[in-house]
């Protein structure tokens, strides 16, 4: 099957059939049946969508590309650091082999460790049906909780970012009640970019899993707090406090509200000490 | 649902096999290959148990559908070793008594398995990254790690 045939058969059946790829979340969801499938397309064989590639000062990744691609990707750049660092983070080492970077990013909730993180690198996607593609913003793609703005009959093809600059770093932070097959109770992924100085922040995205909603968010009233400002302690006390105002999490069997409150607070400090420290050993 | 004709190696035997497009691999190896070292934990991808080497990775057998291993290589704990001639990792876990009630021990042989196959000279903390994705409800990880640590000697010594 290629990936022509693909789309082709998702036109002629849009509305009762559900592309797979790694099927590590699509699998268990049907098993709860908390979704119920006509059809399935599997795309884990289409090698064409499985890469990672800096391209025009833009670092492009396939859909199909695994979670094990990432953790292997070995490169010393913010953005190489902070993809693997998540990929390390990521389920178990027998999930990453199948499990893709589409599939964690179309199954949008809070529990996808790699959406807070393209949400700070400033992704866009890019999607593909038989009539054509489109590119959007990765958080315009994301509507809500298990839902994106896929059509019926499209895929997603890529995501892509623009490659940061020197003077910038990132950072993932993730909780949860152990290290490996757990899902975040609260994860914060951050990028600060500097003048020359490595003083004065010129660029800030912060993003958790959780901010309003059930499902990642930018929280923009933070990052505007830290635009223009010294990197430097006080800097980010505010900013952890300004978070704190911003956060409205919900309670339920897995963690309490308040304790995801404090517990998102002490990670995004440890997140900004991180960039920190990366910025200041560049 | 449709049927699909696929076909795999499974433990070195090429089979050809009418499945249903929703069957699970782990199932079809079960129930259709007779193989029961595949074990089915939670069916959610949370416990291992029934993980198989595929194409040299570990993978969850029961997160995957028997269509998706068309034309893949797969090992179950069937075909690592024998009675007379076990692999180095069986035998290592045996001498320290790693395995208690023996659930997880098909999976946990494999993920050692497929380590030493890539990474011969593991460190303690690559051991544990390597079998995280296995669960142990008994007796705890410590032996399991120095079992494979031992096993990873046995085979650099044999290499030589």
């Amino acid at each position: 099957m290629s990936l022509d045939d693909a789309l082709s058969y998702l036109e002629q059946n849009p509305s009762d059939t559900l592309p797979i790829a790694g099927s590590t979340d699509l699998l268990p969801r049907i098993k709860r049946k908390q979704v119920s499938v006509g059809n399935l397309v599997d795309l884990s064989g289409l090698s064409e969508l499985r890469y990672v590639k800096p391209e025009d000062d833009k670092i492009r990744i396939g859909a199909l590309t695994t979670i094990a691609d990432l953790e292997a990707q070995l490169n010393d750049t913010a953005w190489g650091k902070i993809l693997n660092d998540a990929a390390r983070k990521f389920g178990s080492p027998n999930i990453r082999t199948v499990a893709t970077v589409g599939g964690n990013i179309c199954a949008a909730s809070s529990s996808e460790d790699l959406i807070p993180v393209f949400l700070v690198l400033d992704a866009s996607v890019r999607t593909i049906r038989k009539s054509g593609t489109r590119e959007m913003p990765l958080q315009e793609f994301l509507v809500e909780k298990r839902k994106t703005a896929l059509y019926g009959d499209e895929i997603l093809a890529e995501v892509s970012f623009p490659e940061p600059s020197a003077h910038s770093a990132c950072s993932f932070q993730k909780l949860g009640m152990r290290n490996t097959l757990i899902l975040a109770l609260v994860s914060v992924a951050a990028f600060l970019e500097t003048d020359e100085t490595r003083s004065k922040i010129t660029c800030a995205r912060v993003a958790l899993n959780r901010l309003k909603r059930k499902i990642p968010q930018r929280a923009e009233r933070v990052e505007k707090e830290l635009l223009g400002q010294k990197l430097d302690e006080a800097t980010i006390n505010s900013a952890v406090k300004r978070l704190g105002d911003e956060l409205a999490l919900t309670s339920d069997y897995r963690a309490s509200a308040d304790y995801r409150c404090e517990a998102a607070k002490v990670l995004f400090r440890r997140a900004l000490m991180d960039c920190w420290d990366s910025i200041a050993r560049k | 649902m449709g049927k699909h004709l696929v076909k795999f190696n499974v433990n070195g035997r090429d089979h050809v096999l009418v499945v249903e497009s929703t069957e699970k691999l782990l199932d079809v190896l079960r129930d259709r290959l007779n193989l029961k070292g595949v074990k089915e934990g939670c069916g959610t991808g949370d416990c291992g148990t029934c993980a198989v080497i595929m194409d040299g990775r570990l993978v969850n057998s029961c997160l995957m559908l028997a269509v998706q291993a068309r034309d893949k290589r797969i090992l179950t704990i069937e075909g690592v070793g024998t009675r007379e001639r076990l692999h180095p990792v069986q035998k290592a876990l045996m001498k320290y008594n790693a395995a208690q009630c023996g659930f997880c021990i098909p999976a946990m042989v494999l993920a050692g398995k497929n380590l030493l196959d890539h990474n011969p000279a593991p460190s303690r903390e690559e051991i544990k990254q390597a079998i995280s994705g296995v669960l142990c409800r008994c007796t705890g990880y410590y032996k399991l790690v120095e079992a494979i640590q031992e096993a990873a000697k046995e085979i650099r010594e044999v290499s030589v």
